[in-house]
């Protein structure tokens, strides 16, 4: 689904040598695989998880995604595969304050193109549901716990019922039972929904959730892949 | 959930840049629409003014046009006398097609003999006329008699009086003329043989009397042969006869013109200015908007947004703003320059036309594109950088 090859980032600084955020990294992620990905802060593991989905452009190498080099891809184009095949879970508040809940849920269907608003609408409001809020629709995000603002932000990534799942330190701003519970939440929704999930993390401790771990260390990958025991 | 409640809940939220750019835009039409209805509402006056009086040349005292004029365009008093007999002086002048005399009179300001406020009054020939003639033949074919008038758009019989009646003595009034927007619109017109009649009549009926100066016209109305040169034959009447001055109606109005082209420029300069001041606070507010929102706008380009549906929502935003504090402005200036008008007249000095409806549409249109023109460039070069950004680097903070 994935793959990677030879993909490096320099990120150009004014009147100083740029710094390099990734440094000549090949990957391949299979399609229903759950990759958890660990690294201190600043090995690059969200500009890694950028560069993947379009968001940031490599400066060598190529990103393809189900075959697809994602940076050959106009624009439009490029923003219609982000919607339609990627979900995103930011490490950072990331609802539109003055929206409510269903309408953030419903953000990425307007952006797209297609048109089905009934089903989007339903979808929205079983996803809602299934994370727990069915009983928050109206509220806005400001009326919420950062626990909950997070199950929309992961109801908000499968409305478009996407192919692949990012998720830049979903649990960075959760305390510890909270954490646990989005993360079961994610494992629930990989398992039920068969989509491949890409989860970037900065602690050990989550890797157990995933099905493969790779550790990043100054822009690269390092070696050997680090062992997963998968929870059931 | 649709696009233009998303660009709805943007413009409440950021109440404050919303009403900054609100009242640009409302700034800016106002001005231009209440300048905008000023002046062409009065130099359309005068130009109505100029065909209502429907003469090539008017020949007055020397010294006298400036009040003459005045009293068209204003209404303040003036008494213009010049012997009788320059008529004929007039229409022996090679050029000259047919001349008519005119008197000008005035009612007495708060006199109880008079039913109305202070008001001006042309007498004219009904055998000579031409001036008025043409609307006469159209409306009263049989034309005026004694004792009856025609009036401006303004002039009514008062409440209570079955009659007008000034110095005296009972007019009956028998049609309207279409409104200038002068003070044409306010004055009456009746036969010189009426004019005696009250003159000679306010001696016993009024408190003071209507002086006619004998054997004595206020102008003499000419009009030229159609192949004619006007300025060669009003330059022919000046220096033919002594202490007249003929007035070519291309150049009546002149200094009121001078002011309102003054006023013009005034206009245009202080509009620019408020233009170019309005677009730099437009772009200074929105380029702080867009950046306070451009970790969301990353957002927004992740979740599946075009480049160009990011510019089309804060354009979207940027055109509600404009639309309605243009409306605003709009609004506001109609109603300001409505129920200011006098007060507008007699600081500029110079009348005005209320609009037509469909010169009101007209402007209402401008006024909206000169609104759109001023909050669009202004939120076009924030909203495109902000746009072609890369999304990852609009998210790091």
């Amino acid at each position: 689904m994935i793959e990677l090859k030879n993909v490096s980032k320099l990120y150009s600084v004014k009147n100083r040598p740029g710094v390099s955020a990734v440094h000549d990294v090949s990957l391949n992620v299979a399609n229903g695989e759950f990759v958890i990905i660990t690294g201190r802060s600043g090995s690059g593991k969200t500009t890694l998880l950028n560069l993947i989905a379009g968001l940031a452009r490599p400066t060598a190498g190529q990103v393809l995604l189900d075959d697809v080099e994602v940076w050959k891809l106009p624009d439009d184009q490029q923003a219609l595969m982000r919607n339609h095949k990627i979900g995103f879970i930011f490490q950072f508040p990331s609802l539109i304050p003055s929206l409510n809940v269903l309408e953030n849920v419903l953000l990425p269907t307007i952006l797209g193109d297609k048109q089905d608003k009934d089903s989007a609408h339903d979808r929205a409001v079983k996803l809602l549901e299934e994370v727990g809020l069915a009983d928050k629709l109206d509220s806005l995000p400001r009326q919420l716990s950062a626990g909950q603002q997070q199950r929309v932000v992961i109801a908000r990534a499968l409305i478009n019922q996407p192919e692949l799942l990012l998720a830049d330190e979903p649990t960075s701003n959760l305390d510890e039972q909270t954490e646990a519970e989005v993360m079961t939440l994610l494992k629930e929704m990989f398992s039920k929904k068969g989509i491949t999930v890409l989860l970037v993390t900065h602690t050990d401790e989550l890797i157990h959730y995933g099905t493969r771990a790779i550790r990043m260390a100054s822009g690269a990958i390092v070696n050997p892949p680090v062992q997963v025991q998968v929870t059931t | 959930m649709n696009f233009t409640r998303l660009v709805l809940r943007n413009i409440e939220r950021s109440a404050f840049r919303s009403w900054i750019i609100l009242m640009c835009a409302a700034l800016v039409a106002f001005f231009v629409v209440a300048a905008t209805l000023v002046i062409n509402g009065s130099r359309e006056s005068m130009s109505r003014a100029r065909a209502r009086l429907g003469a090539d040349i008017i020949v007055v005292p020397d010294g006298a046009r400036e009040g003459m004029e005045n009293a068209f365009l204003m209404g303040a008093p003036v008494s213009l006398w010049m012997p009788a007999y320059v008529t004929i002086e007039v229409a022996e002048i090679e050029g000259v097609e047919a001349v008519s005399p005119q008197l000008f009179l005035f009612t007495l300001a708060g006199a109880t003999c008079c039913a109305v406020p202070e008001m001006f009054m042309v007498a004219y020939v009904p055998e000579t006329d031409f001036t008025i003639k043409p609307w006469l033949l159209q409306h009263i074919p049989d034309g005026l008699k004694l004792g009856e008038a025609v009036g401006g758009s303004y002039v009514f019989v008062p409440t209570g009086y079955a009659k007008i009646l000034i110095y005296g003595y009972t007019i009956d009034l028998r049609g309207n003329l279409d409104s200038t927007g002068t003070n044409i619109d306010q004055t009456m017109f009746f036969t010189f043989e009426t004019a005696d009649d009250i003159s000679r009549l306010s001696e016993f009926q009024a408190e003071k009397i209507m002086e006619i100066p004998p054997d004595s016209v206020s102008a003499v109305m000419v009009k030229t042969n159609p192949n004619a040169d006007t300025h060669t034959i009003a330059q022919r009447i000046t220096s033919t006869i002594p202490d007249v001055d003929a007035v070519e109606s291309s150049n009546l109005f002149q200094s009121q013109r001078t002011r309102l082209d003054g006023i013009f420029k005034a206009s245009v300069a202080l509009s620019g200015i408020i233009w170019i001041l309005s677009i730099l606070l437009i772009v200074l507010i929105f380029s702080i908007v867009v950046n306070e929102r451009r970790r969301e706008i990353g957002v927004l380009r992740a979740l599946g947004a075009r480049r160009w549906t990011v510019a089309q929502s804060l354009l979207a935003e940027a055109i509600v703003l404009a639309l309605f504090g243009g409306g605003v402005g709009i609004g506001l200036a109609l109603l300001g320059v409505s129920l200011f008008r006098e007060a507008i007249i007699n600081l500029i000095g110079l009348p005005f036309l209320a609009p037509t409806p469909m010169s009101i549409v007209t402007i209402i249109f401008e006024g909206l594109v000169l609104a759109l023109l001023t909050v669009i460039p202004a939120a076009l070069l924030p909203t495109l950088r902000i746009s072609m950004i890369e999304p990852a680097l609009a998210m790091r903070k």
